[in-house]
């Protein structure tokens, strides 16, 4: 019974959805309050049958009721808990009942928190936003149904694809999805601007800290896809220009683009028209990321082509939001109102350059995922672009970002001083050539433009603070006046500096886990021993371990550096039984910011043991930086002031210059 | 199911409530849409004197944003005649009501009746566990087991249980993991030994492997010897290529085994299949190719047996030799010919009391008694 009132809470959701995309835009345009009020008890209502259904799914899948069809095909009754839990969205059905679950729930927030959204722009907005749910809900009740039933049951299931069955799995695609979802907002303001042909002033407030929200979730979870597959797939590597990781990283771009413009337009009521562009195409590359991961394109385009239902409902969800958006802002962007006027050496215009290189280098992977798939459909001829075309296309293309990425905080709005602006950061650039000529001095090996890296990624982390510096005229005014300064600073100038430091963080990590990984991959007897990177790893033997649902072929390995034993790696390979898939474990000692990583390949006849040993210099940093990244953006997030931009002087009075008395 | 209708009718109830009772609600006259602006400028200005206040911006620069700000809410404010929103209309209203009210129900129901399995009752694993047992249903049975060995995994009962049944159902791996349970918990007999190392006998797909020998092995050790292990070290004798091994093992169980035990046919046809295999070395070549078939193979052991026969009888002898020839005429089915070289035998070694016992026993254990014993 539960399952069947989760179902029919999900059609009720449709007709609730149906509903709300239509009475409050009839209320918007015929101007009735009342009906423009029905918008919010829709949303919420709609949030809390589809809450329903997903718990009655849940509820399935923890109890193992193996009479739901989706938990035949992705559950196992002996399965470990949170894994019968995360098992609800590791497949295709449930994955997207939780991107609705996630969708209604930001519907749900801007009707209970939206009070002072003028009572049009609200309605709007949640009818647009039901719209994108109307069209999710029919997908999922039409096409991937995860309340299809068996009769009669199975006994068991057929298990979670064991790649999933990770802790991973549970966080990483919540967090994903809350950035993608969270860009609908976005959209659904956009749309919304386009209806009334106006942007209000609580618009671009508004806007920002949804964008803000949704960015910093899609940090995190990229993040923690790169090191899920990391750890996961056993190869040491932690970006794989997969077309999978390129979905998550189109949005981040244009979602970054749109976060640096609408700051411009929510200072400065610049920059309107393009920031609408910006919000539309951030979602329709969140809608592309879900659907190419989603619907099996990205394995093959005819896998593609063999559940055609599904296929042609994904092209047009996307051709209708995607088309829809762009037509209606071909029609409405003239009518807007541009806003005020500024010099190409400004905030503004820093801010500008960072969206025109962000947007370009989204483009290249756009190009560079989806042009073989294009390729392949059109013509059968199969084509791989690898990471040299991203290596050559990407990379160039973010440089520039990196290196004005110091600059703009330091640039006044309007009209700004690059001079004044490069003198803050005489200290940065300092440390950065330091840096290079260090490492470029001491270390040997790794590509010739390595140390240049380094510096360029020292330069933004330190370059980043300079503002704050300059703010609290630290190392200028008493040390007293400086805290008194930092604390009086707004945390959305702390934030900005934390993600831009973070960058660099990332930066930095990349670069020295790339230039000056080493690896081995040995063959060893138990008893004997491997050298990298300075350490013994010594081979204690093969034992054999059983889990809940695998057993486990582990090798001990002890590393000693001097002769003393500094960690203990345990890399394995476990069968899982119901699938009966071998899947390798890899087991990772940390140093500092560096990481030792240990994965089995295969144990052979003649008693030795394959082993792949990876030295990762610095390679935490990548995720670190990431999660700086993040922190930023919620510091920002925290400043609730009101923005103003107010332009600042470009010659500014002597005294703060004079010596302390 | 009269819980499913009902939970159905309370969400479809509570959906239509929430559309009536938000258009019944009283509202107070819209507001200017433009006043939202307007109140944001507003706050813009009240913020521009706090930060000027806390020194966050020197006075020129409050001044000057102050004015931009200025400049937007005296827009805004234009904007704001053209604004009003239209007084609420009943008609619309009643418009949405019924839309609400029928709509609703007739999306949802609709939708639910193409889609839904409403006479589908859930079956958590757990429940159905509880339910009369299908005898049926190995699976079902095995999956009960299963599910009271997670709870209780020291049950060594269960698991002596279990043990044969996987093996039946040909998971051996999990039968060996089950005996060697029952071993731990319940303690080693004969019998578990042996029943271990047939499941990992199966396991390795009928290779006696070094851990199914290890439990042949104990099976074998005390007072009362386990028939099948020993069976199975004939095997692994066999296996190895030491047949005269595989043999004598074969022939004492044979020897030891009373009258009328249940296993002789077992050992007969073991003996037989032993017999078959051609001992090593293995033929190569042409003359593998002449052994093709069974018959072909039987004919080619005769003839290797009839060989004997004619050395032992022209040239005679020691006793090992006599008593394979024997064994092995028996085991070939010419019984006649088997105690032919018996009595042979006997005649050779008539002043050797050892050699006449151990002759007697052959002819007892190869059921050849009955003449001249």
């Amino acid at each position: 019974m539960i399952a069947e009132a989760g179902h029919y809470a999900l059609v009720l959701a449709l007709a609730v959805a149906l509903l709300q995309a239509a009475l409050p835009l009839w209320g918007a345009r015929a101007r009735d309050a009342a009906l423009m009020g029905l918008g919010s008890p829709l949303a919420v209502a709609q949030f809390v049958l589809v809450a329903i259904s997903f718990a009655a799914l849940t509820h399935a899948y923890v109890t193992s009721d193996f009479s739901v069809l989706n938990v035949v095909e992705n559950s196992h009754s002996a399965k470990p808990l949170i894994y019968k839990i995360s098992g609800v969205w590791g497949n295709h059905e449930g994955s997207l009942l939780l991107w609705v679950l996630i969708l209604v729930l930001f519907g749900a927030l801007v009707a209970l928190f939206g009070r002072n959204l003028p009572l049009r722009l609200k309605a709007d907005v949640l009818a647009v936003q039901a719209m994108i749910s109307v069209a999710f809900l029919l997908f999922v009740l039409v096409t991937s149904n995860p309340f299809r039933r068996v009769w009669p049951a199975p006994l068991e299931g057929q298990d979670l694809n064991p790649l999933l069955q990770d802790p991973g799995l549970a966080i990483h695609p919540p967090l994903l999805y809350i950035g993608y979802v969270g860009f609908s907002m976005a959209f659904s303001f956009a749309v919304a601007a386009l209806l009334e042909g106006r942007v209000d002033a609580a618009w671009a407030r508004w806007v920002r800290p949804w964008t803000l929200t949704a960015w910093l979730f899609l940090t995190l979870g990229i993040a923690m896809g790169s090191y899920w597959a990391y750890y996961e797939l056993g190869w040491g590597g932690f970006w794989f220009w997969d077309p999978v990781e390129n979905a998550s990283l189109m949005p981040w771009l244009s979602g970054t683009a749109l976060l640096h413009s609408a700051v411009v337009m929510e200072k400065r009521e610049a920059l309107k028209v393009w920031t609408i562009l910006l919000a539309l195409l951030t979602f329709a590359l969140s809608l592309l990321g879900t659907f190419l991961v989603r619907s099996g394109v990205l394995t093959s385009v005819h896998a593609f082509a063999v559940d055609p239902a599904r296929g042609v409902a994904i092209l047009l969800i996307l051709s209708v939001f995607v088309g829809g958006s762009l037509t209606l802002y071909a029609f409405r962007a003239p009518v807007l109102k541009q806003g005020g006027l500024f010099a190409p050496v400004s905030r503004e215009g820093a801010l500008v350059m960072n969206n025109i290189f962000l947007t370009a280098a989204c483009a290249a992977v756009f190009i560079g995922t989806l042009y073989p798939l294009a390729l392949e459909a059109f013509t059968g001829e199969k084509i791989s672009v690898g990471p040299p075309f991203f290596n050559m296309t990407f990379g160039p293309i973010m440089l520039p970002v990196l290196m004005v990425m110091p600059f703009a905080p330091l640039l006044a709005w309007k009209r700004g001083d690059a001079l004044r602006a490069a003198q803050g950061l005489t200290f940065a650039f300092g440390v950065a050539i330091l840096g290079t000529a260090l490492v470029a001095g001491f270390l040997r090996g790794g590509p010739t433009l390595a140390p240049l890296g380094v510096g360029v990624a020292l330069f933004a982390m330190v370059g980043a603070f300079a503002e704050i510096q300059e703010r609290t005229k630290l190392f200028r005014a008493p040390l007293a006046e400086s805290l008194r300064r930092a604390r009086g600073l707004p945390s959305s100038a702390w934030g900005a500096a934390l993600a831009h430091a973070g960058v660099g963080v990332t930066l930095l990590g990349i670069v020295a886990a790339t230039a000056w990984s080493s690896e081995s991959i040995v063959a060893l007897k138990p008893g004997e021993t491997a050298k990298l990177a300075g350490m013994e790893l010594t081979f204690d033997g093969v034992s054999q371990r059983k889990g809940p649902n695998y057993r486990s072929t582990i090798a001990a390995l002890t590393v000693r550096e001097d002769g003393k034993v500094i960690a203990t790696l345990e890399p394995g390979r476990r069968l899982y039984l119901a699938r009966n898939m071998d899947l390798s474990e890899s087991s990772i000692a940390t140093f500092g910011f560096s990481q030792l990583y240990a994965s089995m390949a295969e144990e052979r006849d003649d008693g030795q043991t394959g082993l792949r040993l990876h030295y990762k210099p610095l390679v935490v940093l990548i995720w670190l930086g990431s999660v700086i990244m993040s922190l930023g953006g919620l510091l920002s997030l925290a400043d609730r002031r009101l923005r103003v931009g107010a332009p600042r002087k470009a010659a500014r009075p002597a005294p703060a210059l004079q010596p302390a008395e | 199911m009269t819980a499913l209708w009902l939970t159905v009718a309370l969400m479809t109830g509570a959906a239509v409530f929430v559309v009536l009772g938000s258009l019944a609600r009283r509202r107070e006259v819209p507001a200017d849409a433009a006043e939202a602006d307007v109140a944001v400028y507003r706050d813009q200005i009240d913020e521009i004197a706090r930060d000027r206040a806390r020194g966050l911006i020197d006075e020129r620069d409050a001044d000057s944003a102050r004015v931009e700000v200025a400049r937007r809410l005296i827009a805004a404010s234009d904007r704001g005649g053209l604004e009003a929103e239209a007084a609420p209309s009943v008609r619309r209203r009643r418009a949405a009501a019924v839309i609400a009210l029928v709509g609703l129900p007739l999306v949802s129901l609709g939708g639910y009746a193409v889609l839904g399995s409403p006479g589908v009752p859930d079956q958590p694993l757990a429940a159905r566990a509880k339910q009369a047992p299908d005898v049926s249903r190995v699976a079902d049975m095995v999956s009960r087991v299963e599910a009271a060995l997670a709870k209780n995994p020291d049950d060594g009962r269960g698991w002596e249980v279990i043990a044969p049944i996987y093996l039946g159902m040909g998971r051996a791996d999990d039968a060996a993991g089950a005996y060697r349970n029952v071993i731990r918990l319940l303690g080693s007999t004969p019998d578990r030994q042996a029943n271990l190392g047939e499941a990992l006998f199966a396991a390795a797909e009928g290779v006696v492997t070094q851990d199914a020998r290890i439990a042949f092995e104990r099976s074998v050790e005390g007072d009362a010897p386990s028939i099948k292990g020993s069976l199975y070290l004939a095997r692994a004798a066999q296996q190895d290529g030491d047949l005269p091994a595989a043999l004598a093992r074969l022939k004492t169980l044979m020897e030891r085994a009373p009258k009328d035990a249940p296993y002789l046919g077992a050992l007969k046809d073991e003996l037989q299949r032993m017999a078959e295999v051609p001992p090593l070395p293995l033929p190569t070549g042409a003359e593998a190719e002449a052994l093709k078939t069974p018959e072909q193979r039987m004919a080619k052991v005769r003839e290797m047996v009839d060989a004997l026969g004619d050395r032992l009888a022209g040239e005679g002898g020691d006793l090992g030799e006599w008593l394979r020839l024997a064994r092995a005429r028996a085991v070939l089915g010419d019984t006649d010919k088997a105690r032919a070289a018996i009595e042979q035998a006997r005649a050779k070694f008539s002043g050797d009391g050892r050699a006449a016992a151990r002759l007697d026993a052959l002819a007892l254990g190869l059921g050849l008694e009955g003449r001249g014993a």
